[in-house]
This record gives C-alpha cells, sequence and structure tokens, in this order.
C-alpha cells in the first residue's frame, strides 16, 4: 500500500512517515502544494493523507485536482484548525476522513487502515486477527467462528487495538479514540481499564489466549507474542 | 432630557434678561429723546415769548393757555435765572392723577422790567406710548422666541430623523459585516459628517478585527503544530521496544501534559471565537434531541461511577442557536454535572418550555460561587481541567442572552444550573 504524506511541518513528516513505515506501508513524502501535485501526476497511490495549510496553497485544492482524475484513492485530512466549515468542505470534496492536530499516530494509523478497508475490499471487508475475524459492515466479531457479544466501545476498542497491533497504546490514545471530544471526562484510569478489562474477558471466554498485555506506566498492546 | 428641550430651556433663560433689558433700554432711549424734543418746544416756546415780551410793553399783553401757561411773573431786576430745565408733575383733572411735565424756567428782560417766564409741556402721553412701545416689543420678542421654539420642536423629528437611523444601524452594528451600505450619503453636512466617520471608523474596527481574528487563528493554528509534532515523537519514543518502565512513565507523564496544553489552545480558541462572534450563523436546534444524544454519549462515564441520570426531556423544544455552541453549553453543564457528582450521586437533566435544568449532587464549592463562572477557576481536587468549561458555558449563554443561574442546596448538597431558553 502507498500512502503519499502531504505536511509543510518537516519533523511531524518525519515521525508520521516512520510510524507508517513500520505499519508496512511504502510512504513518500511532500511539503508543498507544488511538490504533492507533481508527485500525484507521477505515481498512484493508495491513500493520501494531506495536511490543509500549505505554505504554497490550500491542502483543499490538491484534492479538487485529484477528484478531477482519479477517485479510487483514500483521503484523510489533518488541519490544525477544528473548523467544521474546514471539515465540511473536506468532506464534501470527497475525503474519507478529517483528523485534528494534534493527533495520535496510532489514531491516525487505525484511520488509514479502516479507509483502506472500505476502498479497497468492498463488499466484503473482513479484519483477520488470529481466531479473530470481524464484520465491519454488521460489527460482528467471531473468534473461531464463533459469535462474540460485544458493547459497541468494546468493538471499537478491539478494531482500534488490531489496527495498531503490536504497538503500544497509551491510555490517552484510547479514550481519544473511544470518546472522542468527551474523553476529558475518562479522567480516571480505571474507566478505561474497565472496557479493556471486559474485552479481554469476553475474548478468552471464546478461547483466545489474552493478547491485551498491559504495559505499566504507558499503556496497552495489543499482541500475539507473549 | 432632549437636546430639544435643553436648547428650548437655555434660550428661554437668556432671552428672558434680554427681554427684560431691551424693554427697558428702549423705554429710556424713547423717555431720553422725548425729553429732548420736548426741550426743545419748551425752548422755542420761550423764544415766542421773549419776542413778544420785547414788543409788548408788560405781561397783559401775552395771553397765555387756559392752564396759565406760560406763566410770567415780575421779578426784581437782581434775580437771573438761566434757562433751567426740571420735572414736576400736575394733577390731570380729566383723569384725576398727577401726570409729569417738563418744566423751564428763566428770566426775560424787557427794557425796564425783568419777569420769569415758566413754560410747562406734560409728556405723560409720550411715556405712555414709550412703556406701551417698550413693553410690547418685549413682548413680541418673547413670542417671536415661543413661535420659533414651536416650529423647531415640529420639525425636530424630521430634521433628526438621519441621526436616529444611524444610531439604529450602529446599535444593531455587527463587527463581520461591511457598514457601506448601512452608512450612507446624508443630506444634512453634519449628518453626513457623522455617518461618513462612522464608516471610515467601522471600516478600520473591521479590519483590526479580521487581523485580529487571523491572528488567533494563526496563533492557534501555530501552537498546535508542535504539540503534534512533541506529540508524535513522544509516541514513537513510548513505541520503542526496551523502554523501561520507569521513563515509560515519564513519557506517558509527558503526553498527558501535552494533551492538556492542546485542551487549553482549544478552549481558548473557543473563547477568542465565541467573544469575537464567530459563530454567527444559527439555526432551529432541536434542543430535547441534542440533550438526549449527549446524555446516552456520557452514559459510560455516569455509569461507571454509578451515577443515577434522572430525565425529563418535554420532546422536540427547538432554540435558534449555532449547533456547535449549542452542543458544547449542554455538553459541558452535562459534563461537569458527572465530573463533579459523588459516586453513586444522582444527576437531573429536566428540559422545560423555558427551562433546561441540570443538577447534580456534590460537595459545596471550595470557592466563592461569584467566581464559579471566571476562568482558570479550577476546583483543588480537579486540578487537570482546564477551569474554562463554565467560562465557555457562560460566554455562550451571554451571546444568545440567555439568563443562567447557580444555586446550591446546603441540606441536599445539591448543585443547580438553570438555564432560560
Amino acid at each position: 500500500m502507498k500512502i503519499l504524506l502531504i505536511e509543510d511541518e518537516p519533523s511531524l513528516l518525519l515521525s508520521v512517515k516512520h510510524y507508517l513505515e513500520e505499519e508496512g506501508y511504502i510512504v513518500s513524502t511532500a511539503n508543498t502544494f507544488q511538490d504533492a501535485i507533481e508527485k500525484l501526476n507521477d505515481y498512484d497511490y493508495d491513500c493520501l493523507v494531506v495536511d490543509i495549510t500549505l505554505p504554497d496553497g490550500s491542502g483543499l485544492d490538491i484534492i479538487k485536482e485529484l477528484k478531477k482524475e482519479k477517485t479510487n484513492v483514500g483521503i484523510i485530512i489533518i488541519s490544525a484548525k477544528n473548523s467544521l466549515d474546514d471539515r465540511l468542505m473536506g468532506l464534501d470534496l470527497g475525503a474519507d476522513d478529517y483528523l485534528t492536530k494534534p493527533f495520535h499516530l496510532s489514531e491516525l494509523n487505525a484511520r488509514i487502515k479502516s479507509v483502506l478497508r472500505r476502498r479497497f475490499f468492498e463488499g466484503n471487508p473482513k479484519i483477520i486477527f488470529q481466531e479473530i475475524s470481524i464484520l465491519p459492515e454488521n460489527q460482528e466479531v467471531f473468534v473461531n467462528a464463533e459469535s462474540v457479544e460485544l458493547t459497541r466501545k468494546e468493538y471499537e476498542l478491539l478494531v482500534f487495538f488490531i489496527s495498531n497491533k503490536n504497538r503500544i497504546l497509551s491510555k490517552s490514545a484510547i479514550a481519544e479514540h473511544l470518546w472522542g471530544d468527551s474523553m476529558d471526562l475518562a479522567d480516571s484510569h480505571d474507566f478505561i481499564y474497565t472496557h479493556i478489562k471486559n474485552l479481554r474477558r469476553k475474548l478468552i471466554e471464546k478461547g483466545c489466549p489474552d493478547y491485551v498485555k498491559t504495559r505499566y506506566g504507558a499503556g496497552y498492546t495489543f499482541s500475539e507474542k507473549p | 432630557m432632549k437636546l430639544l428641550s435643553k436648547t428650548a430651556i437655555y434660550l428661554c433663560l437668556a432671552s428672558l434678561p434680554i427681554a427684560i433689558l431691551g424693554v427697558f433700554t428702549l423705554h429710556w432711549f424713547i423717555h431720553k429723546s422725548t425729553i429732548h424734543e420736548i426741550d426743545e418746544i419748551l425752548i422755542s416756546h420761550l423764544k415766542k415769548v421773549e419776542n413778544k415780551l420785547q414788543n409788548a410793553p408788560d405781561k397783559r399783553f401775552i395771553l397765555g393757555d387756559l392752564d396759565d401757561n406760560p406763566h410770567l411773573q415780575l421779578v426784581p431786576n437782581s434775580v437771573k435765572v438761566n434757562s433751567i430745565f426740571s420735572d414736576s408733575t400736575e394733577l390731570d383733572l380729566r383723569e384725576n392723577e398727577k401726570i409729569t411735565i417738563r418744566v423751564l424756567k428763566a428770566t426775560v428782560r424787557n427794557k425796564n422790567q425783568n419777569f420769569l417766564v415758566i413754560v410747562t409741556q406734560s409728556y405723560e402721553e409720550f411715556e405712555e406710548i414709550s412703556a406701551k412701545l417698550s413693553w410690547g416689543l418685549g413682548l413680541y420678542f418673547l413670542g417671536f422666541l415661543m413661535l420659533l421654539l414651536l416650529i423647531n420642536f415640529l420639525l425636530y423629528r424630521q430634521l433628526w430623523k438621519p441621526f436616529y437611523e444611524i444610531i439604529n444601524h450602529l446599535r444593531n452594528y455587527q463587527l463581520n459585516k461591511s457598514t457601506s451600505d448601512i452608512f450612507k450619503k446624508e443630506a444634512t453636512e453634519e449628518f453626513n459628517l457623522l455617518s461618513q466617520t462612522l464608516h471610515q471608523m467601522t471600516e478600520r474596527i473591521s479590519k483590526q478585527f479580521i487581523r485580529q481574528k487571523e491572528f488567533t487563528e494563526n496563533a492557534s493554528h501555530e501552537i498546535q503544530t508542535p504539540i503534534a509534532v512533541i506529540s508524535a515523537e513522544l509516541e514513537i519514543l513510548l513505541d520503542s521496544e526496551n523502554l523501561p518502565e520507569k521513563e515509560a512513565n515519564h513519557v506517558q507523564k509527558s503526553m498527558d501534559s501535552l494533551q492538556k496544553l492542546s485542551q487549553l489552545n482549544k478552549s481558548l480558541l473557543l473563547l477568542t471565537k465565541i467573544e469575537n462572534n464567530q459563530f454567527s450563523e444559527t439555526e432551529k436546534v432541536n434542543l430535547s434531541n441534542l440533550v438526549t444524544n449527549l446524555l446516552e454519549t456520557y452514559q459510560d462515564f455516569a455509569q461507571h461511577r454509578n451515577i443515577k441520570i434522572y430525565q425529563e426531556i418535554k420532546p422536540d423544544k427547538t432554540l435558534e442557536i449555532n449547533p456547535l455552541l449549542a452542543e458544547i453549553l449542554v455538553g459541558n453543564l452535562l459534563k461537569n454535572a458527572i465530573k463533579y457528582n459523588q459516586n453513586g450521586g444522582n444527576l437531573t437533566c429536566i428540559l422545560k418550555d423555558n427551562q433546561l435544568i441540570i443538577s447534580n449532587k456534590g460537595d459545596k464549592l471550595p470557592f466563592s460561587e461569584t467566581q464559579l463562572f471566571n476562568r482558570f477557576v479550577k476546583h483543588p481536587k480537579h486540578l487537570e481541567s482546564t477551569g474554562l468549561g463554565l467560562a465557555i458555558v457562560k460566554q455562550i449563554a451571554e451571546q444568545y442572552g440567555l439568563n443562567i443561574t447557580y444555586q446550591f442546596n446546603e441540606t441536599e448538597l445539591i448543585h443547580t444550573f438553570k438555564i432560560n431558553i
């Protein structure tokens, strides 16, 4: 999967590139509007991560250009402006998602996965991790073909975990993913822990090994490695 | 007091002494002129008497009026009087009152006889005319003034109409709207000047406002970017293999603080934007749905702390408001009611026709009630909060003229927020 990352802040560009490459993507970068347009003309990408504010133009214009010809490319906007107008305009132009800075890399990763899933496995997207398989369309989860009843939050948590498997997920990244803007209410740590505990229990009951590892002081990891 | 009334009062106050002074000055002037003319008449009278005496041997040939005017009297030769004018009175038989007269005394020699001649002339009539004329003019002056004031009063509304229109425009003035079509050219020069000056002023303010707006947004943007960089770097650091627990803990704490910094920056930006009236687009928001949805969103948090939610929502209650601000307004209040609730406490949310009531159980405020809506006022047990939640609530409420009140029931430990809608 090839990703074009368009961002004018070099440090952020490098961090995101590094993180996504570890996920196994081929990542190209562009830090100006012009650079991005040239790269888009020369190569094909599966997903575009684009910052709205660029020194020589607007990320929104890149999306406009792109939508003129190619259609089957996932687009995620990242912006420092939490502006409803920008968000609506971006989504109207055909972007798949909108992420406000600062964001957790794990969140960006999960969103990219979700976009790619929707774009490339149309009709039959399926998330598979060992014996766990998830049908995102109906939000159904199976362990060894046996259905698991999860609450909405537990389901979201599981998908987030699998999207970021083998990564350390901080509590705040999990809280923000599950509760978004109201995450400031999730200030007590045992609140997130309760949800994780329940998910863990339900998976183990169906015969899964305990994939959720607690990394003290850092967060949680979902991994098949012991 | 209206400018019109003030002008009228000052004009009256100033014109009254002017009128009175005018009456007396005129009267004095006419009096002086009259005396001058009367004296000339008396002198010519005296001259005639003198002529006659020169030609006639004695006074018998000089016949006076019936009222003995001129009066001739023989005096010794040694007496010599050079024309003396004086004022005197005599009884007017017709009206039976004393009237003023002018008297001229002089001695006239006739060969060997010396006469004292007294010529008199009444000038009461002239005085009366003078008084009538003076007072008449004074009264006319006052009457004319009253008439002017009346005309001014009648014209006032018409003349000042552009002024009130300008005031009205100013009252409804919004920073983010252009004023070129509301401050038009006026026919009256002064109002035109006012209108044009206001137009220039508002244009300047508007430009400044746009610059300020851009600055705030850019500042926020500039701050969020380095935060995003630090956040990403820390996340990579945390994710690196073999990071010892102690170090991971430090990274985690830094990430938490960074998140708070970002939250603070966002909240301050939001406050500035509300203050700057940047959420001016409104629509009919279904408050009932909004409250129900938010309660559902926060359900997890309430459940976790065994908080019982009691809700009584009147369906399809709407409010003309910016939808984003409505969500923040209600959201912040509900979040507060959960955050500062006791474990196992109650949360009551009632939406009635004209009121939204949100209350929760909790300890007495550790600070004065008057500080509750101030910025950066935090509960000592919740220092991690931004201290801006209720300040934002207040700002939004003020924006839409919604009255928000806070009450605390000491015996049952119930905090209640009420918004009149």
